[in-house]
């Protein structure tokens, strides 16, 4: 055991999004500080992102976006059915437009609020990225670089490669931190408290499986952001933190296909038929620009996979036209490419382009998720689709895009006939972001215990603590994750210090 | 070396002549970022990233600039930012964004160094490059060259710092990407898995394959397994390389640091080290063992006893009950500490296990006797002959502390079987009355019942006194079974049958009248056991098949096979199914799980002065455990009696190593040596070594938040 005594009034488990955030929002009301961090550097998971929501910020005003507290609020509480913790939502919503700024006063620079698909609310605040004035992936990493040296300006002392391994509670209170240092000695550090932020368990199968119910590799196929092992949540449940039902923030995917072959990927999401393994539509497919949505009908179907069919004649009216929908982060507007990617894709090869991560297994690695065929019937072979269903509801599509689709009320201009003679189909499977949730808080961010009454000197926030989305993620007002995420630290930070300025401290 | 002084974005530093304005600055806490650059390695001024501005000369790259007098430079000027990030942008172009899938995530330079430099993303077009997907990845290394951004510092870690030169730059249609020559799996190259290229690749692109290092243990040992993995870490790399330059007095004084014992270990060791070593995924691991037994066996100037230390008279008195590998270790530290020592061992010789328990045939007992004289020599008075019963008395008997070190000495059965039959034995006891040239009668049959590598010692030792059918009997399938691999490859062809699988529904017994018994002849009066004339003999066993088993809250639980069941006739039986201490409440300290020594983090027993260790607290463990296990406890016993509890010496003062390891011929295809035969088997062995340990001596690079660069360090006035 490492002799050197470490102590602060806070100590932060996890340097991520919301970890940094209130490392800084403690330090900035003169709170000591120690932050551990697993790796070498901050930012954690959020450093992929690209900006977090806000409403009602100076740039919303300025763009002239209609789109209040209020109805985020109203929003927020329909969509989760008042299952959420309602005070929390409304101070979460509060703080938004002032993190814009607060930020700002840090140097970082925003690009402006954004939408992220055509029906979604203006709330993605953007951050800009050095040299560029276009929305770019992994650019919220100014962000956290900024913070970074916030925290270092007001003496955080962030201890990197460093593991907390557990919460220590004494008579009630927090009252330190048991951890492993960057050499792998274990130490203790004291503090009065303690805010954990280790962003959920998104890198950890075997949690997955007993939380959320999927096998990961097999009919889920989300991030593995390494070290996302659900350390926090663990050890907060350990501390008799009480556990609340965490959900996974869906999406979906091909395996090996999207992010690798972004041609073939983007052009077998637009709004085209999708069917189930029983040859049958099972959703209006103009919702696909919601891939929470989406996510979640594919999640419910047998074996937890769908197909999206194209046929030549789609891929001619694209080459004309361009894509139907186009996402701000692939930002693929054509299909010049596809020729190319579906020659290298079906060639063989995809099994060593690493389109499936090292996790994945063997069989899973060789598996194909997008066919090409000269009929229907092959298609269906392929792919193992109920073959006589297909044909039918093929033939009931095309009828249907000759008039109206009276099953979902896809609306008109999406509705594109599958005619031959090259048919190609891609299997979807529910994909992710990682988990949200799983301890239970309050509006304070103050981790309670199964009775619901606080432990006195533990938070939460972040994702371990994102439990206002209900069951899906609020994909409606994008920038939701790392907006709380961010302003959750940032109250967890200020919260922790009000609690050692109380009188319930002792 | 000459001072030279120069200022860098108004601060004034000192470096030295000669030395790279780059690594100047990075000495100085002046964080300049850099990606090809590595401290251990020729700048080759690739990136560019660690351009700045000397007043005079213009942009240049630091990392290629040597310091002069006097020299003024800017590191932070818009000039500098813009050529930076154009050159991290031509990076970026290329380099795959879906960091989510990379194990490097938030361990990669790169990745810490856009966030440092603010670019995200490249506003050049993206880049498809064809041919860094041609790299295979071995056992040991993985690579995912589509993440190289070709700064080079693989190719001169393998070249310039270790003289290989099995990574090179390849060119393949117009492109250039770093492989190896004719694009071949690195085995087939002179690569000799030193992990120098995983060191100091930067980013994802060349990496360790997962599993191979411990994630629980400390870098310096998490990097070096067979070190990691020996209980008493011992420095197994030093050794090995010594032991191939022929130094094998100098070998024995490395692994003497910290093993006593280190002849009979070279024979009987369970060499879990050999388990961790990364050759293992090469081909096979390197002979540790018998490397050891070599070094030993060879080394004529025994140069570590002229630097063992041994401390003045403490005046304190120390007593070591049982004197086994663990009692005679601790109480060899303890004598050497300067307390005086007293070993109190029940048998007639000291050794314990090593003595009593493991089979001559693996193990000489002069060997042991050596050994145990070696120790002795430090000052131990060895008391043969005394059976203690009582903690407590030998502390009356002014003695300041005590250690209870007397082993796992009795058998332990299932449940069902602790009756006693005039023909039943416990392994232990076999072993003992075995190696004592004492065993019974044994008739033509003997059956072991258990797995472990005590029950093959037994069977092996009765086939060899001549019984014709020796049988084991084990819960485990075959591929599963607890003795080493080695132990049941021997007894099969020695002739000897293992049933797998099989558990024991109960026993057949009948009582023989004295004419007609077989075996048993005064077998009770060896154990102890009442066994007169007239009394139950075993005479068959009740087996089934086993589908599954484990060890729950309620004991063993099984899965059987319905319909399975056999009788087994045998004319003698031996339980080995567990060893415990021959202890009870009367001895007079805690015990727990029936008889074991109940111990806290410092080996104390909960009363004031006495001590435990080995196998009496952990019941039966390896021979290296119990010396490890007598180390800490001496430790233990030294704090308790006033000394500062450092038994730890030097007695092979390290050179800096040599970096550079040369290529070998047919370096992945160099074969185990099971048996050492002479000199050149011996150097040929060691020469397998992948030297893991000299992946610890490249200097680790520090990110752009690390501490160091937090506070300029100015040069006084």
């Amino acid at each position: 055991m490492s002799t050197q005594k470490m102590e602060a009034d806070v100590i932060i488990i996890g340097g991520g999004a919301s970890g940094i955030t209130a490392a800084v929002a403690a330090a900035e009301k003169d709170a000591s500080v120690i932050l551990l961090e697993k790796g070498s550097t901050t930012g954690g998971a959020a450093n992929m992102g690209m900006g977090f929501f806000a409403v009602e910020s100076k740039y919303q005003k300025a763009q002239m976006v209609d789109f209040t507290k209020e109805d985020a609020f109203n929003l927020f509480m329909n969509y989760t059915h008042w299952r959420v913790d309602a005070r929390l939502v409304r101070k979460y919503l509060e703080q938004t437009a002032d993190t814009v700024e607060w930020a700002e006063s840090m140097g970082v620079e925003f690009l402006g609020a954004y939408k992220y698909f055509e029906k979604s609310t203006q709330t993605w605040h953007v951050v800009k990225a050095a040299g560029s004035n276009a929305p770019a992936e992994r650019g919220a990493s100014n962000l956290y670089r900024a913070l970074t040296e916030r925290a270092e300006e007001l003496g955080v002392k962030i201890c990197y490669q460093t593991k907390a391994t557990k919460i220590l509670v004494e008579d009630g209170h927090v009252t330190g931190v048991e951890l492993i240092d960057a050499n792998g000695e274990k130490a203790v550090a004291e503090c009065n408290a303690v805010i954990v932020a280790t962003g959920g368990f998104g890198d950890n199968p075997k949690m997955i499986h007993e939380n959320l119910g999927f096998e990961w590799g097999k009919d889920l196929h989300s991030f593995r952001i390494p070290g996302i092992e659900g350390d926090g949540l663990n050890m907060l449940w350990e501390a008799g933190g009480a556990k609340t039902q965490p959900v996974m923030e869906l999406t979906y995917t091909t395996p090996g296909v999207t992010d690798v072959f972004k041609t073939l990927s983007e052009t077998m999401r637009q709004p085209n038929l999708m069917v189930n393994l029983d040859g049958l539509r099972f959703v209006n497919e103009e919702i696909m620009n919601n891939t929470v949505y989406t996510g979640n009908a594919v999640a419910l179907q047998r074996e937890r996979m769908a197909f999206t069919i194209i046929d030549s004649s789609i891929l001619d009216t694209y080459k004309k036209t361009g894509l139907d929908y186009i996402t701000v982060h692939h930002n693929i507007k054509s299909v010049d490419k596809w020729e190319k990617e579906l020659e290298t894709y079906l060639s063989g090869g995809a099994s060593d382009s690493s389109g499936l991560s090292m996790l994945h297994n063997e069989d899973q690695k060789a598996q194909v998720n997008l066919f090409a065929a000269d009929s229907i019937e092959e298609l269906a072979e392929k792919t193992g689709i109920n073959a006589e269903n297909l044909k039918k509801t093929i033939e009931e599509y095309n009828m249907a895009c000759t008039s109206e689709d009276k099953f979902f009320f896809k609306k008109h201009k999406y509705l594109k006939p599958i005619k031959g003679d090259k048919y190609y189909a891609a299997r979807h499977f529910p994909a992710g972001y990682g988990s949200l949730g799983g301890i239970k808080t309050n509006d304070k961010l103050e981790v309670l215990d199964e009775k619901g009454i606080k432990i006195p000197g533990l938070y939460s926030c972040g994702t371990d603590a994102c439990n206002i989305f209900g069951d899906s993620y609020c994909f409606l007002m994008p920038g939701n994750t790392m907006g709380f995420a961010v302003n959750s630290g940032r109250m967890a930070g200020y919260n922790a210090v009000d609690y050692m300025d109380s009188d319930e401290f002792i | 070396m000459n001072k030279i002084r120069l200022n860098i974005d108004g601060y004034t530093i000192e470096a030295e002549e000669g030395q790279n304005l780059l690594q100047a600055a990075l000495d100085a806490g002046i964080y300049i970022p850099h990606l090809c650059y590595h401290p251990d390695l020729t700048p080759q001024g690739g990136c560019k990233l660690c351009t700045v501005e000397v007043e005079g000369e213009g942009t240049v790259q630091s990392c290629e600039t040597i310091v002069t007098e006097g020299m003024r430079v800017k590191t932070k000027t818009e000039k500098v930012k813009h050529r930076r990030a154009v050159a991290l942008e031509l990076m970026l172009a290329s380099h795959p964004k879906d960091c989510t899938s990379c194990d490097k995530y938030l361990n990669c330079e790169l990745q810490a160094l856009m966030q440092y430099m603010g670019v995200a993303h490249s506003r050049l077009r993206e880049i498809d490059k064809e041919n860094t997907r041609i790299a295979p990845s071995d056992q040991l290394i993985k690579r995912e060259m589509y993440r190289c951004i070709q700064c080079g510092r693989c190719v001169r870690a393998c070249q310039e710092l270790r003289g290989i030169g099995a990574l090179q730059y390849n060119k393949k249609d117009g492109e250039t990407y770093i492989g190896t020559k004719d694009d071949v799996p690195l085995s087939e190259t002179d690569c000799r898995f030193c992990g120098a290229c995983v060191e100091v690749c930067p980013t994802g692109a060349i990496q360790d394959v997962k599993g191979i290092f411990s994630k629980d243990s400390p870098r310096n040992l998490a990097l070096v397994p067979c070190k990691d993995k020996c209980p008493a870490h011992t420095d197994i790399p030093m050794y090995v390389r010594l032991a191939q330059q022929g130094r094998y007095s100098d070998a024995v004084s490395v692994f003497r640091e910290k093993l006593t014992f280190p002849h009979s270990l070279g024979f009987v060791c369970t060499h879990t080290c050999e388990s961790g070593c990364k050759r293992n995924h090469v081909n096979e691991a390197v002979s540790i063992r018998e490397l050891k037994r070599f070094s030993v066996e060879h080394d004529k100037e025994e140069s570590w006893k002229k630097r063992a230390f041994h401390n003045p008279s403490t005046g304190k008195k120390a007593a070591v009950i049982g004197g086994g590998a663990a009692g005679m270790t601790a109480a060899y530290y303890l004598a050497k500490k300067g307390h005086s020592v007293t070993v109190f061992e029940r048998q007639p010789m000291a050794g314990g296990m090593l003595s009593y328990g493991i089979p001559k045939y693996r193990l000489p007992q002069d060997i042991v006797n050596q050994e145990l004289e070696t120790l002795v020599a430090a000052g131990i008075q060895l008391v043969p002959d005394t059976k203690i019963t009582s903690a407590d008395e030998v502390l009356k008997k002014g003695f300041d502390a005590v250690l209870v070190a007397v082993g796992a000495q009795k058998g332990k059965r299932p449940p069902a079987y602790s009756g006693t039959w005039k023909n039943t034995l416990d392994a232990v006891d076999f072993c003992r009355l075995a190696n004592e040239e004492k065993l019974p009668d044994l008739g033509d049959t003997i059956t072991v019942y258990g797995g472990g590598n005590v029950a093959f010692d037994c069977a092996r030792t009765a086939k060899m006194k001549g019984v014709s059918t020796v049988r084991v009997v084990c819960l485990e399938p075959r591929d599963k079974m607890l003795a080493d691999k080695e132990e049941v490859t021997c007894a099969l062809e020695e002739g000897i049958e293992i049933l797998n699988s099989k558990s024991m529904l109960g026993l057949e017994e009948a009582v023989l009248d004295a004419g007609e018994e077989k075996t048993g002849a005064g077998m009770g009066a060896i154990t102890g056991q009442n066994a007169g004339a007239g009394q139950a003999a075993v005479t068959g066993l009740r087996l089934v098949n086993v589908l599954s088993f484990r060890f729950g809250e309620k004991g063993l639980e099984l899965e059987t096979e319905a319909g399975s069941e056999t009788v087994l006739k045998t004319d003698t039986l031996v339980f080995a199914t567990g060893q415990q201490p021959d202890l009870t409440e009367d001895f007079g300290i805690d015990l727990h799980r029936g008889s074991f020594v109940k111990i806290n983090d410092a080996l104390g027993t909960g009363k004031e002065g006495i001590f435990a260790a080995g196998d009496a607290v952990t019941g039966t463990k390896s021979v290296v455990e119990a010396i490890e296990s007598g180390r800490r406890a001496a430790m233990s016993i030294d704090r308790f009696l006033g000394g500062d509890g450092n038994i730890e010496e030097i007695l092979y003062d390290r050179e800096k190593q040599n970096p550079k390891i040369g290529t070998i011929e047919n370096f992945a295809g160099l074969k185990r040596a099971e048996q050492l035969c002479g000199k050149c088997d011996a150097t040929g062995e060691a020469l397998r070594c992948l030297q893991c340990d000299l992946r610890l001596d490249i200097q680790k690079v520090k990110y752009w938040v690390d501490a160091h660069y937090k506070q300029v360090k100015e040069a006084a006035e």
